[in-house]
């Protein structure tokens, strides 16, 4: 509908444009309230952005098999990537504090925040004392999880993303859908209709209506650069903390990062506290893995290394840096010892690339600040299983993402442990609270969310009926004697959420053990102790 | 007890060893098998392959490559400034930011204002009138095609960030395998300066529907000279 008005450049009505813009951000905001599997299925619906994450999916991928054209050599640097963080993991609390220890000689204040609201608070009250109005802010996972816009915008400071990607999607009053390429479900044309409708330039005038990219780029780069220049301080996000130099590494191709850095007199920095290394000799090896996993460049336009604000005799660079070291559930995540290695991840978005569930239902569907395999991950452990569970639901443990991931985070087996955690009965029972007390290990938070009585019930039924073969026959003879029964209405309705998408499961009309009696190989089982039980009892 | 001690205290705590003890990062004084490896492979390789793979990343990466000696660089500078038609030129106050003034004096190239920075400038006439910054790179790197820029007082952070047009002077010896040999090597100075940057190209943006476009925020151009008998 609106397409057709916004390809008719000659007779855009700017006013209905953006009503209509008004009306999808209604409609994307009610949405990301809804239930998980309420946006997959809408997603699933959306042709365009099917065509947007299939199309986003086989560009990265493709890029990235480019970029890594020997198998043993990308093995063996995975290798070193997994070794360089599991190192970096197995010290972090050391790390953690020779980089405050570093940083602080390098005159840069450092920040702990034990929760995303801490953070936030952290953060307003440097601006507040600083007298900040304005904001621009480089691209950042981290400030995305513990929702600063929000925060800081509520308390009348102006918070404007420069990343071109996280822009638009601000500008959209939207949500990132991939970490490293946010407005990566619109294409050209809504990227078009919003830029005019929304896009103010310095003067106030609107933005002309362009499906030209480099027009598009060139406008956003005009508005924002103006920005930069009048800000009253920068926010970042980093990369690597290197312990030993005390130095802040930001990765990126398009120059916010730097700008963000670098023209406001006061620059704030956010990390989570996992991103630190021990030596700069870490660094070479995560970045090339970095870039050439995320976008399948041999390295990023821009590699920043700030180990300080600017020095007397400096005639840029900022006056004050100031790092804040974000935990929000990730000591908690640290202390568990399946989930841990979820804290290896460098933000490559290289899980997301290549799974099949992501590129078909895209990153909004997961209503999370991480999508796709890291986000299904990540965000139950650090925002609850409660509330997020549900996304776990969305992986068929093809274990694509693991092969994909620089430095080897086993994510299916991360996904298999945490749909176990989801309907594990909580730590109430004495034994399981001594081992983790003993352990220091913490319950995944919402440990048992998904647990109801009726599975469970379920479930220790077909572990019995495993159990005794007397059982087993009773239950295999009912289900191919009375297979008829699945053809039923009411069994057509109970199936129904499987069936729904999928055919309906059809028992034989004899049993594998039967087939195998009436062949006579049923001697050869019989040696198995586990049927002798049964069988001959 | 307070947010930090917290944290740490959690994390003290629960600490356990890496999974895989075997596999250790190693230092900088400390060379892994992988990372000698990879330094041999290049050191087999001439000196005219490591230039050929330092320009070609940078081709790749929409830089122009311009390969030039110590004695012509600027004139050959002060003649490409005059023909893109540019205005206004700043640069560090250093050695090579005189040469190439002089140069511009000798050119009688009076329509580029050209200015080594001694004090801070104007963001308003940083971002509105200068259309060309000029920055000379310590090192190069063959494996990616990147320029190390050590910024500091004579060199500072935003020639090449804001200007449009982006000129990085590099000393062809300067050329190094890759970033992992030159931080093996300790070609970084211990005590690093405020701002390093690794700079491959002009600033870029792939945001719209994976299209590609140069000068997002940054420089929309980027110039090495490369001075292959320095």
């Amino acid at each position: 509908m609106s397409q057709k008005i916004a390809s008719d450049s000659m007779h855009i009505n700017i006013e209905q444009l953006q009503q209509e813009l008004n009306v999808e951000q209604r409609e994307f905001n009610e949405l990301q309230q809804r239930h998980f599997k309420v946006r997959a299925k809408m997603a699933l619906e959306n042709e365009a952005l099917r065509k947007s994450f299939r199309g986003a999916s086989d560009f990265l991928m493709g890029k990235r098999k480019a970029v890594f054209p020997d198998e043993g050599a990308l093995s063996a640097l995975r290798d070193r990537g997994e070794a360089i963080r599991q190192h970096s993991l197995a010290n972090l609390p050391e790390l953690l504090e020779r980089l405050e220890k570093n940083l602080t000689a390098n005159g840069v204040q450092v920040h702990w925040a034990e929760t995303a609201d801490e953070a936030c608070t952290i953060i307003h009250d440097i601006l507040t004392a600083n007298n900040a109005r304005t904001v621009v802010k480089g691209k950042s996972m981290v400030t995305e999880e513990i929702e600063l816009n929000h925060f800081l915008e509520a308390r009348g400071i102006e918070c404007l993303e420069s990343d071109m990607g996280e822009y638009l999607v601000q500008l959209a009053g939207e949500t990132p859908s991939h970490i490293i390429m946010p407005a990566i479900h619109k294409n050209k044309a809504q990227i078009a209709r919003l830029m005019h409708a929304r896009a103010q330039t310095s003067d106030g005038s609107q933005v002309p209506y362009t499906e030209d990219v480099d027009e598009l780029i060139g406008n956003a780069r005009a508005i924002l650069r103006d920005k930069f220049m009048r800000a009253d301080a920068g926010i970042s996000g980093v990369n690597m903390a290197v312990a030993n130099t005390g130095t802040l590494c930001l990765v990126e191709n398009e120059g916010n990062g730097r700008m963000t850095t670098t023209m406001p007199k006061l620059h704030i920095a956010v990390t989570g506290i996992e991103k630190v290394v021990e030596d700069f000799s870490h660094v070479p090896e995560l970045l090339t893995l970095l870039t050439r996993s995320a976008t399948g460049q041999k390295i990023s336009t821009y590699f920043n290394m700030i180990s300080g604000p600017k020095k007397a005799g400096e005639l840029d660079g900022p006056e004050q840096v100031h790092l804040v070291l974000v935990d929000n559930g990730r000591s908690r995540i640290f202390s568990h010892p399946v989930l841990k290695p979820t804290l290896q991840c460098i933000r490559c978005g290289a899980c997301m690339n290549h799974c099949p569930v992501y590129a078909r239902v895209g990153g909004h569907a997961y209503g999370s600040t991480y999508p796709g395999p890291i986000g299904q991950v990540v965000t139950p452990q650090i925002a609850g299983l409660e509330k997020h569970g549900d996304m776990l639901s969305a992986c068929s443990l093809n274990g694509a993402c693991g092969e994909a991931c620089p430095v080897r985070i086993p994510l299916p087996e991360l996904i298999r442990e945490l749909r176990a955690e989801a309907v594990s009965p909580q730590f109430t029972d004495a034994a399981a609270v001594s081992t983790a007390t003993a352990t220091a290990v913490q319950e995944v938070m919402g440990r048992g969310a998904k647990r109801t009585l009726g599975e469970s019930l379920i479930w220790r039924g077909w572990a019995l009926t495993h159990r005794f073969a007397p059982l087993y026959r009773i239950m295999t003879t009912a289900m191919t004697r009375g297979r008829g029964l699945f053809r039923s209405k009411a069994a057509a309705a109970l199936l129904s959420p499987w069936t729904d998408s999928r055919s309906t499961p059809q028992p034989a009309r004899r049993s594998l053990h039967e087939l195998a009696k009436a062949r006579g190989v049923a001697g050869q089982y019989q040696n198995n102790t586990a049927d002798k039980r049964g069988d001959n009892a | 007890m307070n947010s930090r001690e917290r944290i740490l205290q959690r994390l003290y705590a629960s600490q356990t060893p890496a999974q895989n003890p075997g596999q250790k990062p190693g230092n900088r004084s400390q060379t892994t098998g992988i990372q000698a490896e990879h330094a041999a492979g290049w050191t087999q390789l001439a000196q005219s392959e490591w230039l050929a793979s330092f320009k070609q990343n940078l081709l790749d990466n929409h830089a122009e490559v311009i390969e030039t000696t110590t004695a012509s660089w600027a004139t050959e500078l002060a003649q490409q400034l005059t023909a893109r038609g540019v205005k206004r030129l700043l640069s560090g106050e250093h050695e090579q930011g005189q040469v190439l003034l002089n140069a511009l004096a000798e050119h009688q190239a009076a329509a580029v204002d050209a200015s080594l920075l001694t004090e801070p400038l104007s963001k308003e006439e940083l971002f509105t009138a200068a259309d060309a910054g000029f920055s000379v790179a310590s090192a190069g790197l063959a494996e990616t095609g990147s320029l190390l820029v050590e910024t500091g007082p004579q060199e500072p952070r935003a020639l090449s960030l804001v200007p449009p047009l982006n000129i990085i002077l590099l000393n062809a010896s300067a050329i190094t395998a890759s970033f992992l040999t030159l931080v093996q090597a300790q070609k970084l100075p211990a005590q690093l300066p405020t701002n390093v940057l690794l700079i491959s190209g002009p600033s870029k943006t792939a945001d719209i529907q994976q299209t590609l476009a140069y000068g997002a925020h940054g420089p929309k151009e980027l110039i090495v000279l490369l001075l292959t008998d320095a």
